[in-house]
């Protein structure tokens, strides 16, 4: 669950996610604030409190992302562009009980860039995390005439060789709600397991 | 001193000292030519290859022959009272397709008109065409021979000398083809036209062939390594089976390409006092043999035991229940043999409970100070009891081996072996003595291809457990299978893979934590699927493991 509101200059933003399965119990809460500076800059960070329990062991960690976004503006008459950049997880949070190094969880850079048009977007994402490269490429149409419904294709690639992942989704905004669908087709490596289905619901209040 | 006849010839052998082996050898000419050969001859480099295929044997008795629309024709049933009859003189065009069997080097075809034919002599063929297509192209068509004004009622390439390449000196060229096509490119506007037989004729190699030899010996004596050299091509096959005295040929060895192969053990009953091979040479290219060059049998005139005879109670269980057996066997060993300290069971896993000698319990003992160990591997289903030093056997006894196993299989045959630490030390390797096999039947209802699966530790830590476990059993699986067992994040990524090759069997896997990449994955949880394929059916079975440390 996750929830944003306007602050300040800048908007705080909140999220909650919880685990309970087979014996495994895990929560995440997260805050973060983000702010605007200057005429095209925006930064902001967000700590996340996440905690696992099982049988007779516990543990409590705390990580750190930072972020910001840079608006390059119109670059065409009707396409604008903006990028991104974030450090996730900066203090390479260890979520062992014991603390044992092989609990380390790595730093992640992420590179990101957005390209809006009228009826489309196209979204790049280039990660880098504990010595692993991900690809991520989305596409996005309001174009379609399906009655308002917006249509999505992804791809997510784990290195130059292969294709991670490949997702298709559709959304719809009614008033002040949006839903979304997406499937997502693993492929390769990561195969075994089929296809992933994931939804979310959105609502604003202003 | 021992003796041993090889073939008709007797040599005289003397007691091996430490170290010395006996080695029985074929690989001359003289060796191979005191063996039975079966279509195969010796070449004058003592290499044993298939004979040449007979200039009269008929290549196309006995195959199909095919019209143009699939029925099938009887023209290679050796008889010509079964014709064909056309029916009407519209003859142009018909074909008949001959298949061979294999690719054959084609040097003559002979087409007799059937008994109509011959009581008709205007039914003959006014005009033919011969094609011959390979295995590996069946549909690309070459003439071999043709004659569109024939006026015999018999055709015979040789003798019309209709064949369509010929060499320098006159001869036929052979024409290599598995399928031999004849069509009728002539016709007659009032007779019709007979058909009653069609040969082929070729050159090369004969597609099969067999040596059979070995040597007998007035003393029982174990077989042991078994070494052979030979040369095969992609066409080609060599296979060498072995046997015993009261053994029908089997425990076969198969190798493929050229060479030496690493050492097998004779797999058949002991000890014997006739030993024989068998080489199977096959072909499936006319012009290519494969060839023998060398067969080396290791054997012991020193027995470890004179007769062991063995049994199985009970000999009917529950299939797919634990079931505890017990083995009784009977030993006779003698002064001069080995005595035993090794006994193996093949094709079963087995925990071992009691073992005991003449009625007296012997007591386990890892270290093997005294009393017995035992150990059995899942993978090759195999179960070794080792007896120590002061328990070994060196006289007759009743020997008792009470286990537990798991059996699947409608019929589990065991392989009861028994050995001398003495003998291994000697000669570097056990050379084990075949007893004969005991059967156990196992009834019930077929067990799924795939049981549930039991993981353990629920939480696993790879810094307090050395490995997490997943069992399960492979129930109703026909012969092997690759059955794998993956772990993935929550995120659909793989992280590990487990794979065992295997028959239908009881099944544990381990996994010590760590990725693909060798390190240790972080807390959380995970899921697994275990996958089982047997022919056209799959299995798997999902599930979660918590990693927590």
């Amino acid at each position: 669950m996750a929830a944003a509101v306007p602050a300040g200059h800048g908007s705080v933003h909140l999220g909650l996610s919880i685990l309970d399965f087979s014996g495994w119990k895990e929560q995440i809460a997260a805050i973060g604030y983000g702010k605007g500076f200057l005429e095209r800059f925006a930064a902001g960070g967000t700590v996340r409190l996440s905690e696992w329990r099982t049988e007779n062991l516990s543990h409590r960690s705390l990580s750190l992302d930072l972020g910001g976004t840079y608006e390059v503006g119109w670059i065409f008459p009707e396409v604008y562009l903006r990028l991104g950049a974030v450090l996730s997880n900066v203090n390479r949070a260890n979520i062992s009980a014991g603390g044992f190094a092989a609990g380390e969880t790595p730093m992640g850079t992420i590179l990101g860039a957005s390209i809006s048009m009228e009826q489309e977007e196209i979204l790049v994402d280039l990660e880098y995390r504990g010595g692993q490269s991900q690809l991520r490429l989305g596409y996005e149409t309001r174009a379609l005439d399906w009655g308002g419904a917006r249509l999505r294709l992804g791809m997510i690639a784990w290195s130059a060789k292969e294709i991670g992942e490949l997702d298709a989704g559709f959304g719809r905004n009614w008033n002040q709600w949006n839903i979304d669908y997406a499937y997502g087709l693993p492929m390769f490596g990561s195969g075994g397991l089929g296809g992933i289905h994931r939804f979310s619901i959105g609502y604003h209040t202003f | 001193m021992h003796r041993v006849c090889l073939g008709f010839l007797i040599l005289t052998l003397l007691v091996p000292c430490s170290g010395e082996r006996f080695v029985w050898v074929a690989g001359t000419a003289s060796d191979f030519s005191r063996a039975d050969l079966n279509d195969v001859r010796i070449h004058p480099d003592s290499l044993v290859i298939l004979n040449p295929l007979p200039k009269d044997r008929n290549l196309a008795l006995g195959n199909s022959v095919t019209d143009e629309f699939g029925r099938g024709v009887p023209l290679t049933d050796g008889d010509i009272e079964t014709e064909w009859i056309s029916g009407s003189p519209k003859v142009l065009g018909r074909k008949f397709i001959l298949d061979l069997g294999m690719d054959r080097a084609i040097c003559r075809v002979r087409i007799f008109a059937g008994l109509g034919g011959q009581s008709q002599p205007e039914y003959f063929i006014r005009g033919y065409r011969l094609e011959t297509s390979t295995q590996i192209n069946p549909d690309f068509w070459r003439i071999f021979a043709e004659e569109p004004e024939n006026l015999k009622l018999d055709v015979d390439t040789e003798a019309d000398s209709t064949w369509n390449e010929i060499d320098e000196s006159g001869n036929f060229l052979p024409r290599l083809g598995r399928f031999v096509r004849l069509e009728l490119i002539s016709q007659d506007r009032s007779n019709w036209v007979s058909l009653g037989e069609l040969e082929v004729f070729g050159t090369g190699f004969v597609e099969e062939g067999t040596i059979t030899g070995g040597f007998f010996s007035e003393v029982p004596v174990n077989v042991g390594r078994i070494r052979w050299w030979g040369n095969t091509s992609g066409s080609t096959r060599l296979d060498l089976q072995f046997q015993g005295d009261m053994d029908s040929f089997g425990f076969p060895e198969s190798r493929k390409g050229s060479g030496s192969f690493p050492d097998s053990l004779f797999q058949g009953t002991e000890p014997v006092t006739h030993f024989q091979y068998q080489g199977l040479l096959r072909t499936v290219d006319p012009f290519s043999t494969p060839a023998l060059q060398r067969v080396e049998v290791e054997y012991d005139p020193i027995l470890v035991a004179r007769e062991v005879s063995a049994d199985v109670i009970p000999d009917t269980v529950r299939k797919g229940e634990e079931a505890t057996i017990s083995f009784l066997a009977t030993i006779a060993v003698e002064p001069g043999d080995y005595g035993i300290d090794l006994v193996r069971f093949g094709e079963l896993c087995l925990e071992i409970k009691d073992l005991l000698v003449n009625g007296e319990f012997l007591q386990y003992d890892e270290t093997l100070g005294s009393g017995f160990r035992w150990v059995c591997n899942p993978a090759e289903e195999i179960t070794v009891v080792e007896l120590a030093s002061p328990d070994r056997i060196v006289e007759s006894v009743e020997l008792e081996v009470v286990g537990s196993g798991l059996f699947l299989k409608n019929r589990t045959p065991i392989r009861l072996q028994v050995g001398s630490r003495m003998q291994a030390e000697r000669d570097g390797y056990v050379n084990w003595q075949n007893v004969s096999e005991v059967e156990v039947e196992a009834i019930g209802l077929p067990l799924e291809l795939l049981e549930e699966v039991e993981v353990d530790p629920g939480v696993f830590s790879p810094f307090r457990d050395e490995s997490m476990s997943f069992r399960f059993v492979v129930g109703s699986l026909r012969g092997t299978s690759e059955i794998v067992v993956d772990i993935f994040r929550l995120d659909g990524h793989r992280v590990c893979r487990l794979v065992q090759e295997g028959g239908a069997r009881a099944y544990h896997f381990s996994w010590n934590g760590r990725d693909s990449d060798g390190r240790i994955v972080v807390p959380g949880l995970y899921l697994y699927e275990v996958r089982v394929v047997s022919g056209d059916s799959k299995v798997n079975r999902r599930g979660t493991v918590t990693v927590a440390y």
